[in-house]
């Protein structure tokens, strides 16, 4: 072989192995995008659960929000309605903002948010809309919901989703609490109950990177002395 | 095929199918050392054995109000409250001590984290209250920030379903502190177990146990309530 050939070969040799670089290179970024892709669509189904599950709670705390502001004469509850209705109020707009994080969430990933039209209130077999069965709907909704964002941080892929979700989630544990302990008498309102309703939870979601709006931003309680 | 670029070219392709085989024949070596997760899982324990602390050192103010404590009237099922409080923790430290060991980490050691009263703190019953209050509300956020932090789902969803039981605790203490919500004495007494019923937000593990610091159930088993 003549040094012209063995020069050539090397040329082919170097070019031929930057160009098998360069497809296992294109072929991993493909892969890894083809991936990233699926994680995506894997995650915007979950979030949509979700999404579905706030439109749920909205719907049932606009269908109970009359009730609870005046209810039946015969209701033997009725005392707690007023109180009621503000706790179901300030929730209602906690809600509202969930469902806009997870659509602004859902639509990042290139997925299509469910349409809120399409969700509908459906009262339980056997349902009255009183006092006290609405709060029992709206403590089992709370614990339901608390349940399934933190479920959902099972299979959730990104990180910016895991976030959202536990943010919520915390607050729908809040929710859930508040009204639960009402409900099994061990707390009623407080004196303070009228005029700052909206301390009965704080803030909308715990925490998320970049968001001030979250619990962090609740200042702490001061010591003192007796 | 005999001239030197048809060898090139079956040197590249067969390199390129040796390549291939050994991509797909041999896989990744099992990892050895600890989890990019255990710093982060560590710290979450850290933080609950520091709570347990916290709650051991305001149960001794509890127990014993110091004179003249204007709510030393309530300081009998804040007792209980506080006890219990302090065995969910427990859970969770359980569970994050197990998960670092399953990450081939090394769990801190209880015996290793102090607790400090923070500055300004005196002995009353309401600073107690609002002691543990701060301190849960620091937890959640933590719990948050470290759901973004971790890796496995595994890691998240352990800390997410420890974060929804802290901001329960969080939000008992915050509406009474506020006065938004108060106590019934006798409803108070007769569900004491239910402030905060379980340690978990979705059950851990088999979910199974009951025994204080042993709990793995989540609200799952918390019974719905019916409709009259």
């Amino acid at each position: 072989m003549s040094n012209e050939d063995l020069s050539r070969r090397d040329a082919l040799g170097g070019g031929a192995a930057a160009l098998l670089a360069g497809v296992g290179a294109a072929l991993a970024v493909s892969a890894a995008g083809r991936e990233a892709e699926a994680q995506g669509a894997g995650d915007a189904a979950v979030l949509n659960t979700l999404l579905r599950a706030e439109y749920d709670a909205i719907r049932t705390y606009e269908a109970a929000s009359g009730s609870l502001g005046m209810p039946d004469m015969a209701d033997p509850d009725r005392a707690l309605g007023p109180a009621a209705a503000l706790i179901a109020g300030h929730y209602l707009a906690q809600h509202r903002d969930h469902a806009t994080r997870l659509r602004d969430m859902i639509m990042s990933m290139q997925g299509t948010p469910v349409d809120q039209s399409t969700i509908l209130f459906m009262a339980p077999a056997g349902f009255r809309l009183t006092v006290r069965n609405i709060l029992r709907l709206a403590c089992n909704k709370e614990k339901g919901a608390a349940i399934a964002y933190m479920n959902s941080l099972k299979t959730l892929s990104s990180q910016a989703a895991a976030e959202l979700a536990a943010a919520i989630g915390g607050v729908e544990t809040q929710h859930f609490i508040v009204i639960y302990l009402l409900l099994k008498g061990a707390a009623g309102p407080g004196m303070m109950a009228a005029s700052m309703i909206s301390e009965v939870s704080p803030r909308a979601i715990v925490g998320v990177t970049g968001d001030s709006m979250g619990l962090a931003g609740v200042p702490d309680f001061t010591y003192m002395p007796l | 095929m005999t001239d030197s670029n048809s060898l090139s070219r079956r040197s590249l392709l067969g390199g390129l199918a040796v390549t291939g085989a050994a991509a797909v024949g041999c896989g990744e070596d099992a990892p050895t050392g600890p989890s990019a997760d255990v710093p982060t899982l560590n710290a979450l324990l850290t933080a609950e054995y520091q709570a347990i602390k916290a709650y051991e050192a305001g149960l001794a103010v509890l127990r014993a109000p110091p004179m003249g404590d204007p709510q030393a009237a309530f300081s009998a099922p804040l007792v209980v409250i506080a006890g219990n409080w302090q065995n969910q923790h427990r859970d969770h430290a359980r569970e994050l001590a197990a998960l670092i060991v399953t990450n081939r980490g090394t769990a801190v050691l209880e015996s290793a984290v102090m607790f400090t009263a923070p500055q300004g703190f005196t002995p009353s019953v309401a600073n107690v209250l609002k002691l543990a209050c701060n301190a849960e509300k620091a937890a959640a956020v933590a719990y948050n920030g470290a759901v973004r932090a971790l890796n496995s789902t595994n890691s998240r969803f352990l800390a997410g379903t420890i974060e929804g039981d802290e901001t329960q605790h969080f939000i008992v203490l915050y509406t009474i502190l506020k006065g938004i919500v108060a106590p019934d004495p006798a409803g108070l007494i007769t569900n004491i177990g239910e402030v905060v019923p379980r340690s978990f937000v979705s059950q851990v593990g088999a979910g199974t146990g009951s025994a204080p610091g042993m709990d793995q159930r989540g609200l799952q088993t918390v019974a719905d309530f019916t409709y009259t």
